[in-house]
């Protein structure tokens, strides 16, 4: 697996920055029975490596398309993904996804779940397996490894999909609102749970979201999409102190982070029912 | 427990009916007609002995097993051709359709008048009867794979032909097993019918002869062969049908 940056000298931009990820005018537009739906216009981002940033946005501003863009699951319209200055064309072992649903094979015990990813590289088995406990372990369901998904609930089986996403040692983890199918109470410790894990494996995450206090208390960053097409309405960086908890929750400053997002979405959001309303005819 | 108890009831009930039939063709029927099991055990040792039934059992065999080989080879080729492109899909569904829905057992005399009487035609015969039961489960299995699955094997960068083997094969496998279970079903009227038309040896050509020589000992030593290897046969696959897709049921259980 390779860790080291590639020079940037060869990006066209010629920018000698450091960042992990650069999108560069990127815009994606979907064609749907003789229509054109333009998810997506002229973003632009850099992403620095081991930064967690968030995208909130109203639904059905291409929050889950960017993530599918850098993912390289869908081939942009116009612009460019590059990761480490190479452009991404591709799904790659570099970077790894996180659906909402976890989408495990259900003829497969959960640890051979986890190495899927391996399997497809080319993995002595050996060494899948060791990879497997260690990060069963590291999610913390480790009695779990040869039990089946369906024996296993919501947050276990969440738990199971972001280890198989860990297990390629990607660069890059692209989360797709991973507890939205969660309860409360789950979804608060998974998150916590996600911190610890992105604390220790140092990887650059991008997560999409539905919950604004879930992208506050998790993230260093939050980028907020306009509605459609997505468009990035304003970059904002959570100067919180970490570790954050449930009490940070109900500090002045998250607050005040909480209620400026959620101004600038509001408009959107009203703007997309409205665009839904008008579709509807 | 529960299983044990089910499984003691039907062996007895085996028992008991074995048992009736005896008592009625020694009391009430004409043995000619309906001959007691213990005769039937009888002639089937006799026939053993001389070894005729080991030749029909043998040749019947064989018709069988090449024509299940074509059937699979013929029936999975084509189910999955057919559930990756729409094209041949849309080329051979209206055939594929006529065929399953028609009893193709009708199309053994035909065989015979092509092939003759030898083995071509029996193979022939029980291949076509087996084929659809196998090519429509796997056309069917193939075709109704987990969109979400495949895309998540493509987001772990699987080679197209790594998400068919460790994807799409596996979440097709039950499918495919449940119409081979339905063709060996099938594929035991095939070999018979094929056979009363005319062969050298055979199950079916036993109890053609045996009817003819008012021989229904030997009769009934063909239909208990017959109901046994069917039980038999079925029994196999289920029990493969519940290892493969033991998640399947499980899936379906929780939901």
């Amino acid at each position: 697996m390779s860790t080291g940056t590639e020079p940037t000298g060869t990006s066209p931009t010629g920018s000698a920055s450091p960042a992990k990820l650069h999108i560069d005018h990127l815009g994606k537009t979907f064609h749907r029975k003789g229509s054109e739906v333009q998810a997506l216009q002229g973003i632009d981002l850099e992403i620095e490596a081991g930064q967690f940033v968030s995208f909130v946005g109203a639904s059905g501003c291409g929050k889950s398309t960017l993530l599918r863009l850098v993912d390289g699951l869908i081939q942009p319209t116009s612009g460019t993904v590059r990761l480490d200055g190479k452009e991404v064309h591709g799904a790659g072992t570099d970077r790894a996804f996180v659906f909402q649903q976890d989408r495990l094979l259900p003829w497969r015990t959960i640890e051979r779940n986890v190495v899927l990813g391996l399997e497809f590289q080319g993995t002595p088995k050996a060494e899948r397996l060791a990879k497997a406990r260690e990060l069963l372990q590291l999610v913390g369901i480790p009695k779990f490894a040869t039990a089946y998904p369906h024996e296993l609930s919501g947050g276990m089986r969440q738990r199971a999909n972001i280890a198989r996403a860990l297990a390629v040692d990607p660069d890059v983890l692209l989360m797709d609102e991973p507890f939205a199918a969660l309860d409360g109470q789950t979804r608060e410790i998974m998150q916590s749970e996600l911190v610890r894990i992105w604390q220790q494996n140092q990887k650059t995450v991008l997560f999409v979201t539905h919950q604004i206090d879930e992208a506050v208390l998790l993230s260093d960053r939050i980028i907020v999409l306009t509605a459609r097409p997505g468009r990035v309405k304003a970059d904002i960086h959570i100067d919180l102190p970490r570790p954050r908890d449930l009490a940070s929750k109900r500090s002045a400053a998250f607050i005040a982070y909480l209620d400026r997002i959620w101004g600038l979405i509001e408009e959107e959001v009203r703007e997309s029912m409205e665009l839904e309303l008008s579709n509807a005819d | 427990m529960n299983k044990s108890r089910s499984r003691t009831i039907g062996l007895l009930s085996v028992l008991i009916g074995v048992g009736l039939w005896e008592l009625c063709s020694q009391l009430f029927f004409n043995p000619l007609f309906l001959p007691p099991p213990s005769a039937v055990w009888a002639r089937f040792l006799e026939l053993v002995a001389d070894g005729t039934l080991a030749e029909d059992i043998s040749v019947s065999a064989q018709s069988y097993g090449l024509g299940l080989v074509v059937a699979i080879v013929v029936g999975v080729l084509t189910g999955v051709a057919m559930a990756s492109s729409r094209f041949i899909r849309d080329v051979l569904d209206p055939w594929v359709s006529a065929l399953n829905a028609t009893p193709t057992i009708a199309l053994a005399p035909l065989f015979i008048l092509i092939l003759g009487l030898g083995v071509e035609s029996k193979v022939a015969i029980c291949a076509i009867v087996m084929l659809f039961p196998i090519l429509v489960n796997t056309y069917y299995g193939f075709s109704m794979t987990d969109q979400q699955l495949v895309e998540a094997a493509q987001a772990y960068a699987a080679t197209p032909w790594q998400s068919y083997v460790k994807i799409k094969l596996p979440m097709a496998l039950p499918s495919v097993i449940a119409g081979l279970r339905l063709a060996a079903a099938h594929g035991l009227v095939g070999v018979v019918v094929s056979e009363l038309f005319g062969a050298r040896a055979g199950i079916g050509l036993l109890i053609q002869t045996s009817a003819e020589t008012f021989d229904t000992r030997a009769l009934f030593v063909g239909i208990c062969l017959l109901g046994i290897v069917g039980v038999g046969i079925t029994y196999i696959l289920i029990a493969v049908e519940r290892r493969i897709g033991r998640w399947r049921v499980a899936q379906e259980e929780s939901a």
